[in-house]
């Protein structure tokens, strides 16, 4: 059981789950759309990620404690978006979503790099992108990303680190021609 | 040339992994490899540009907002259509009942438990029609005997047996008397109530 579970004799009524989740979904929308981007790439609508995740969720809201919904809301998000990317690719969708997304920030990156760097990202194995996100992204230690991704601590480690080095021999030229 | 295995301490050091003494003992070794200290500031600029383009998949707070309230609404339509979806099975079941048992009470109309037809000591007073009790006969090679009981056509419907013909005729006596008496109130004679007496 995790710890994000509800025990039994948690004092909640089903109107103040309902309350908490509304809330919980109008303060974490905005990383958890992040995340499933991130992840999902352009294999699936991020919206659409997260809809699903947060609708499989109120199905079974009184399942779990809402006070403490980030980790809980996060989990879904990645598996659902594991999930989609385990079926058959079926539609790609535009890479750009128009007024959703904002744009480079501030000046720091060109859009060649970002969009450079976001497509090697998207072309690494899921659980290495999952991983890569959710540590880089969302600061979570190891033990919390084996714990969203169902595996062991030391293939976290492994996915990282594989990740990390595909990514760089991806970017390698890229990177040495921008210096 | 760093190793593997340094890659990897200094990716656990950048994610903040490594025990205290871990950091320290690393601490020690950036500051006299050169070689350790360059790949480490490699990660770090690489680690940067990542964190750079996550940032860009966040939408703005307008529209995390709106879609936060889709959302909301989504998942009250479902909920609603859910609770829609159980009150017309309920109310179907319901409905579904009403009809079969209509339906049973339809065609079953008129067929109500039929009356006995003969018992081993017929009531008359249970019976249909005129009984009419017949003489004694012996019966079983005389050890006793039965009365017969016919309706009005002459149907035989119940037989009564007695061991001593005595009682076979007192009980066919006191059936005639019986039907006499049914047959004059329902004619509108008058009859004698104390006759016993």
């Amino acid at each position: 059981m995790s710890v994000e579970e509800t025990s039994p004799d948690l004092p909640v009524s089903p109107a103040q789950t309902a309350a908490l989740f509304e809330q919980a979904v109008r303060v974490h929308s905005r990383r958890l759309l992040a995340i499933a981007r991130s992840i999902a790439g352009n294999r699936a609508s991020a919206e659409d990620v997260v809809q699903q995740a947060l609708t499989n969720l109120y199905e079974h809201r009184d399942r779990y404690d809402w006070r403490e919904p980030g980790g809980l809301m996060r989990r879904a998000v990645v598996n659902e978006a594991l999930r989609i990317l385990r079926q058959p690719r079926m539609t790609m969708v535009a890479d750009d979503h128009p007024g959703h997304f904002s744009p480079p920030d501030g000046g720091m990156l060109d859009r060649e790099t970002i969009d450079k760097v976001r497509a090697a990202i998207d072309r690494l194995p899921e659980h290495f992108r999952a991983a890569l996100v959710l540590c880089e992204y969302e600061n979570m230690a190891y033990v919390q990303i084996a714990e969203v991704l169902g595996c062991s601590v030391p293939q976290v480690k492994t996915w990282l680190h594989r990740g990390r080095k595909q990514l760089a021999r991806m970017l390698e030229e890229f990177m040495s021609r921008e210096k | 040339m760093v190793s593997e295995t340094d890659l990897e301490i200094l990716e656990a050091y950048l994610d903040d992994e490594l025990s205290a003494g871990e950091v320290v003992r690393l601490d020690q070794r950036l500051a006299c490899e050169p070689a350790l200290a360059a790949a480490l500031q490699s990660q770090r600029s690489a680690r940067a540009v990542r964190a750079a383009v996550f940032k860009t998949t966040e939408p703005d707070d307008a529209s995390a907002d709106y879609f936060a309230g889709a959302v909301l609404a989504s998942v009250r339509r479902r909920a609603w259509n859910r609770r829609l979806v159980r009150a017309s099975k309920i109310a179907g079941a319901v409905a579904a009942s009403v009809v079969v048992g209509v339906m049973i009470g339809w065609v079953g109309r008129g067929r109500g438990p039929e009356a006995p037809v003969a018992s081993s000591f017929p009531h008359p007073v249970n019976t249909d029609g005129r009984l009419v009790a017949h003489t004694p006969k012996p019966a079983d090679g005389g050890q006793t005997y039965q009365v017969a009981l016919t309706d009005e056509n002459g149907n035989v419907i119940a037989v009564q047996k007695f061991s001593k013909v005595e009682d076979a005729r007192q009980f066919a006596d006191d059936l005639g008397q019986y039907q006499a008496r049914r047959q004059q109130v329902e004619e509108g004679r008058p009859m004698l109530i104390s006759d016993r007496f």
